[in-house]
């Protein structure tokens, strides 16, 4: 398979200083920490796939995401992006990639108006005027930038600059395009636009795209997920293989006329929510099968009934908490072994 | 066009838009720079009168005030604080990422923001007062005079944006050199002439100044252009300053490799 981002055992340290005292004189001396943000990450990215990377706050995604953007050096590893060295070839690599990055680093210019910053971006990477037109009025249709995209962007709001951070990573039509939380501040019909314009991209240009977010339903259509826990890859699959790791369990719902007694109702599985004449629960698939669930469906005192797949914002929330636990106890651990850090 | 030049004149566009978005800060810019060297004229005016003498060192006073206009128009152009300013800025706030980003070396986009800052200083302070100087004094402006003239000025400006990336680069280390960067600044405007012209220093310190590259910023080009040197010495110098530029890239790009690998763009 040709890769767009291929990372092998990549490692990154920071440095960080902790004032040992709270008085002023205290917080002069300072103890030297290192905090291991990457330790030994293996993912790959195929040329025209669509990868979300997830995890939870600090997990090293941003920084895995400028190490693959070349605008951070790595301790040790192997990193390839577009077949180069992002390192070392920067300046050629830059050429075939677009970036967002989050709200903190943002490519427009304050005090100028988008526009300003698209005209800049066409000279840079040389986009010839047709396509340049055509591709404005494209985002301009799309992300309903009209009324935007002249103003000075100081003046706009965070979801409206988001959104033309993202044409401004997407102008010259980059193999690659790396966006750190792009979706953050900008309200659902914009998102689901930002969704379909990288579906297109992907689909005409066959560009390549990695995606870092927290809004559960960015993913949707995402063809893999990528997820790290404390620096390094935890989950690497389709959504399905992270449904059926994570949430084996289906969901029942009953509506019944009669007020029961849940636990005489289901006899496996987890009741989730009971209330009269409703209840839900969550059980193993493999106990849809057994007769006395059978029996209960037929059963008439069940006006109706409803299995479904958990869905996906479940399905996180049980890894956060199951990476959760093992933080804790891994917490435990190392504090006996009195290296708090690595 | 060539793909560098476009890359680099598209920065230089918006370089110059971004500033005419704070066109009354840089007039006011422009402003303090004129009053700066009016001021500096002045002092030597007082310093003249009160000591009752027609020449100083062998300067006269007419020759002393067309070396500060000089030097005036000079230190707008010749002034390495925003280089370091922008590589400060970037390093703390993480805006650095935004050039990285980008198909263009670093140094050289921090050679053309700071350029595109400078351009209105340049139109409205520096060019007005040479042109204006050489009319009023009846000067006798040769080409070779103006070419070295210029030749220094274009080495001065590779000299101070070399030792701005020198500087900047301790922000990697030093998260607040602004503070540094000014007093060091100011160091270096008394020992490249900025203050007092290098001949009013006792002859063995005068003559080493000449030689550092200090005195590209400030002396060397005002006195050429004076005359205060003659200009067999001022063609003399002229292969000390390519030196001087040279070894201050070489220092600058080891630097670069080695600090470039530390900066851990902050947040996001
Ligand atoms: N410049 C830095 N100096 C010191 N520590 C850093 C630096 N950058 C990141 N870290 C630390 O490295 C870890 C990973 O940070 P990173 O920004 O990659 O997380 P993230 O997964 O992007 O989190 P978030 O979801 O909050 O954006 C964190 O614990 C963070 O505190
Ligand atoms: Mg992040």
């Amino acid at each position: 398979m040709d890769y767009a981002i291929e990372v092998s055992n990549l490692h990154k340290s920071f440095m960080t200083y902790e004032p040992k005292g709270t008085g002023v004189i205290s917080s002069l001396r300072r103890t030297r920490k290192v905090k291991a943000a990457l330790r030994g990450i293996d993912m790959q990215v195929g040329k025209g796939e669509i990868v979300a990377l997830l995890g939870r706050n600090g997990s090293g995604k941003s920084t895995l995401i400028k190490a693959i953007a070349g605008i951070l050096y790595p301790d040790s590893g192997y990193v390839k992006t577009m077949g180069m060295d992002p390192w070392n070839q920067r300046k050629r690599l830059a050429m075939q990639i677009g970036v967002v990055f989050g709200n903190t680093h943002p490519q427009l210019y304050w005090d100028l108006p988008p526009i300003d910053t698209f005209d800049y971006i066409k000279g840079i990477y040389g986009i010839e005027d047709a396509d340049y037109n055509a591709r404005l009025r494209y985002f301009i249709r799309l992300l309903n930038l009209k009324k935007i995209y002249k103003r000075q962007t100081r003046q706009l709001s965070l979801g409206e600059r988001m959104k033309c951070e993202m044409v401004a990573a997407l102008l010259h039509l980059p193999p690659l395009v790396i966006m750190d939380e792009p979706t953050i501040g900008v309200d659902l019909p914009a998102r689901m636009n930002i969704r379909q314009v990288i579906l297109e991209m992907q689909r005409d240009y066959g560009m390549t795209f990695l995606i870092t977010t927290h809004v559960v339903d960015d993913i949707t259509n995402v063809d893999r997920v990528i997820m790290l826990d404390k620096g390094k890859v935890i989950f690497d699959g389709s959504q399905e293989k992270m449904r059926s790791m994570l949430a084996r369990d289906v969901i029942l719902e009953l509506r019944f006329g009669v007020d029961e007694n849940p636990s005489r109702l289901i006899r496996k599985g987890k009741i989730m929510k009971f209330e009269p004449g409703y209840l839900k629960a969550e059980i193993n698939p493999s106990v849809l099968k057994e007769k006395w669930l059978t029996n209960l469906i037929k059963n008439k005192k069940i006006i109706d009934y409803r299995i479904s797949e958990p869905n996906l914002s479940t399905v996180l929330e049980r890894f956060y908490s199951s990476t959760n636990k093992g933080r804790r106890k891994r917490g435990k651990n190392s504090q006996n072994k009195k290296d708090g850090y690595r | 066009m060539s793909s560098a030049s476009r890359k680099y004149s598209s920065l230089l566009v918006i370089g110059l838009k971004n500033e005419m978005a704070y066109r009354w800060d840089v007039l006011i810019s422009s402003f303090m720079w004129l009053l700066y060297s009016v001021i500096g004229i002045l002092v030597w005016v007082a310093v003249y009168s009160f000591s009752h003498t027609n020449s100083i060192m062998g300067l006269s006073l007419p020759t002393l005030i067309i070396y500060f206009i000089v030097i005036g128009a000079l230190t707008p152009m010749l002034n390495w604080s925003s280089i370091v300013d922008i590589m400060a800025d970037g390093i703390k706030g993480g805006s650095i990422s935004r050039m990285l980003i980008r198909p263009m070396s670093y140094f050289g986009q921090l050679v053309i923001i700071d350029f595109s800052g400078s351009i209105t200083n340049i139109l409205m302070v520096s060019v007005p007062l040479l042109v204006g100087m050489a009319i009023l004094t009846n000067m006798h402006v040769t080409l070779l005079l103006v070419s070295l003239f210029l030749l220094y000025i274009v080495i001065g400006y590779m000299i101070v944006s070399f030792m701005g990336f020198i500087v900047g680069s301790m922000a990697f280390y030093l998260t607040d050199v602004y503070g540094i960067a000014f007093s060091i600044n100011y160091g270096i405007m008394i020992i490249g002439g900025g203050i007092v012209p290098l001949t009013f220093f006792p002859n063995g310190i005068g003559h080493l100044l000449v030689m550092l590259p200090f005195a590209f910023l400030a002396f060397v080009p005002a006195a050429t252009y004076t005359g205060t040197i003659s200009l067999a010495t001022a063609v003399g110098l002229v292969p000390v300053g390519l030196a001087w530029t040279a070894i201050l890239g070489i220092v600058a790009y080891i630097l670069w490799k080695r600090m470039g690998k530390m900066i851990n763009v902050v947040g996001v």
